[in-house]
């Protein structure tokens, strides 16, 4: 079942650098809760890499050290575009910066990233989405929009283009849930909670993305 | 490390997200991000609700231009008399040809528009009537200045249409007008005619400035010419003159006319007429001669020649007259004419002719032989004396072929 997975999934281990795997330890409690610090300690831990203030070098250290999460999903939701992955990460820093004061010790930064990264993504997707139907385009005297080049990353790598492809071809936000159920072991609840959705709608989500990936052929789902 | 199956999408984006992981942003973004920073917290803030209004030009004119056409639509919609502005429909006048076209165009490609806007009218000493058309008939006479005081008072209107004679028509024609041109050829015409220049004028439409405009709906024949702002009072002979010349300059016949508008005194302001193309079966009289002219010939036989001619053609001889007759009783020369023959109606009974009167006569001593013709003479010569006809001819006596003893005659008159 999807939402039942089983205890001995691991993520893989190189799905983020290093640094950022302490980042991520919150957001899967349950799956990395033996390489999780005490609370407390954590709490400390993330109230003291916070600033007191919100000011643009305060933000500017703050990206020095968590750029690599932000990134990575933006390059994911991007299909490898460097341009559109640079873009979120700007949007997302700034974003960091006006809500930089009301983050206090009661939050949790890298948490915060993933949400607001992930939101930032999606918003973005969808509001492509709807300015490619060609009424649109249209309306706002835009021409047919170019095939995306290439990724540089992947797209060297046939297998793994035709991979993001796939992924990229699902709505919007089946292919985020699926992307943080699958990719990021997010549970469903937390999911929900992100994308402003219930368990059961999100369940419906990344159920519907994995049989439209079944039907075009794609496996490897337990 | 194993290979993942070929279909594993799971595998593959984990890869994809490895790879990802460790590509590092450009050195150059964290520089631009610093410099957004520092510029945002710079400026003062912006107010969150003011939009960028780039790019919105299209949906603000689609918008705008939606809601154009609503209010168009709904003011076209807008019965003025719901709301009590508008203004009591005026009597219906003659076409004003000095009216703008735009605005008779504009009349007509809204129905519903109540008052569309008018030229204010002439005053009499600007009011310059246009040249008379060739045909044109006088406006209805619905205007305060109708010159007719008692179809004014009666308030009596015609419409063209009612005085259009009936009967097929295949087209209206107006002489002088663009049909004139076309060279298309139709059976029956009917058109306006105009009065003879020098007739007697009626009073000036519109003289004294009167409430006229391109609001005019009276409805005018198809085809029909403006008329000028003058209205000629003419005699139906002029009139019926008039039509004549008109048909004929079409190679027809003019068939009926309608005196309209009478202007008192026997006068007519128009005439509506028809044409009709003339039956050279029926319409058509030829007159003729017969003799040369030089030669003294029996009348007898000069009007058996021309009855025969007639009846060759199909016709009766209606008319046979002597035009030389300084053969004696003979003739040079004689003219008759054919016309055809009248089925329907039956003609009347002809009048009891009054009782003929004949007398007898005879010359010639009987024994004598004289040319028969100086004995025909001398018996034509006695009828004259006695106002009548030679008649009835008998030669008597034992002579050669050509002459005769004796003649018997009788002479008949009315």
């Amino acid at each position: 079942m999807m939402g039942a997975k089983g205890t001995s999934f691991v993520p893989s281990p190189n799905l983020a650098p290093p640094d950022v795997a302490d980042l991520l330890a919150p957001l899967a409690p349950k799956r990395l809760a033996p390489e999780r610090p005490p609370p407390s300690e954590a709490a400390q831990a993330r109230a003291a890499e916070l600033p007191r203030t919100a000011t643009p070098s305060a933000v500017e250290a703050l990206y020095r050290k968590h750029h690599g999460l932000v990134y990575r999903l933006a390059l994911r939701y991007g299909k490898g575009n460097v341009a559109w992955a640079e873009d979120i990460t700007q949007e997302v820093f700034i974003d960091l910066m006006k809500a930089l004061p009301e983050l206090r010790d009661h939050d949790d930064l890298a948490g915060w990233l993933y949400r607001a990264t992930t939101n930032r993504c999606m918003s973005r997707l969808r509001r492509e989405r709807f300015r490619s139907l060609a009424p649109i385009r249209w309306l706002f005297g835009e021409h047919q929009p170019e095939p995306e080049q290439p990724d540089t990353l992947v797209m060297a790598r046939d297998d793994l283009r035709r991979a993001i492809e796939a992924l990229s071809a699902l709505p919007v936000k089946e292919q985020v849930a699926f992307s943080m159920y699958w990719l990021d072991g997010k549970e469903q609840e937390e999911i929900g909670q992100i994308l402003g959705h219930s368990k059961g709608y999100v369940c419906k989500l990344i159920q519907r993305a994995v049989e439209r990936l079944k039907k075009d052929g794609w496996g490897g789902f337990p | 490390m194993t290979t993942p199956a070929p279909n594993d999408l799971l595998a593959r984006l984990r890869a994809a997200d490895e790879l990802y992981a460790q590509a590092a942003p450009d050195p150059a973004l964290g520089a631009r991000i610093g410099a957004r920073l520092r510029g945002l917290s710079a400026e003062p803030r912006r107010a969150a609700w003011t939009p960028s209004i780039r790019g919105f030009g299209r949906p603000l004119a689609l918008v705008l231009t939606c809601a154009a056409v609503l209010f168009l639509s709904l003011d076209d919609d807008t019965p003025h008399a719901r709301s009590g502005l508008a203004s009591p429909k005026r009597p219906e006048f003659a076409a004003d040809p000095e009216v703008s076209p735009a605005a008779e165009r504009a009349s007509e490609a809204n129905p519903r528009a109540f008052e569309p806007p008018r030229s204010p009218a002439p005053r009499a000493s600007e009011a310059q009537p246009p040249a008379p058309s060739p045909s044109w008939r006088a406006p209805e006479s619905a205007s305060p200045f109708e010159s007719d005081p008692e179809r004014s008072r009666d308030g009596v209107r015609r419409s063209p249409k009612n005085h259009v004679p009936p009967g097929p028509r295949s087209r209206v024609h107006t002489p002088g007008g663009p049909l004139d041109q076309d060279g298309s050829e139709g059976l029956v015409f009917w058109s306006p005619t105009q009065a003879l220049p020098g007739e007697s004028r009626a009073p000036t439409y519109g003289a004294a400035g009167g409430d006229r405009g391109p609001n005019a709906s009276t409805p005018k024949p198809p085809g029909a010419v403006d008329p000028p702002p003058q209205a000629s009072c003419a005699t139906p002979e002029t009139w019926k003159e008039r039509a004549e010349l008109d048909c004929d300059d079409n190679g027809l016949a003019l068939a009926e006319i309608t005196y309209l508008d009478p202007c008192g005194d026997g006068l007519f302001r128009s005439a509506e007429h028809e044409c009709a193309e003339p039956d050279p079966e029926v319409n058509v009289c030829t007159t003729d001669t017969v003799g040369d002219g030089i030669t003294c010939q029996d009348p007898a036989s000069l009007k058996d020649i021309a009855y025969q001619a007639c009846q060759l053609a199909g016709q009766q001889m209606v008319d046979f007259q002597y035009t030389s007759g300084d053969c004696g009783w003979m003739t040079r020369q004689a003219s008759y004419t054919c016309c055809p023959p009248i089925v329907d109606p039956p003609p009347p009974p002809p009048p009891n002719p009054p009782p003929e009167v004949c007398q007898s006569g005879s010359l010639g001593d009987g024994v004598t032989c004289v040319d028969r013709a100086v004995l025909k003479e001398q018996a034509y010569a006695a009828c004259n004396e006695l106002g009548l006809s030679l008649g009835d001819l008998q030669f008597a006596g034992d002579c050669a072929v050509d002459q005769g003893s004796k003649i018997g005659f009788s002479c008949c008159g009315p």
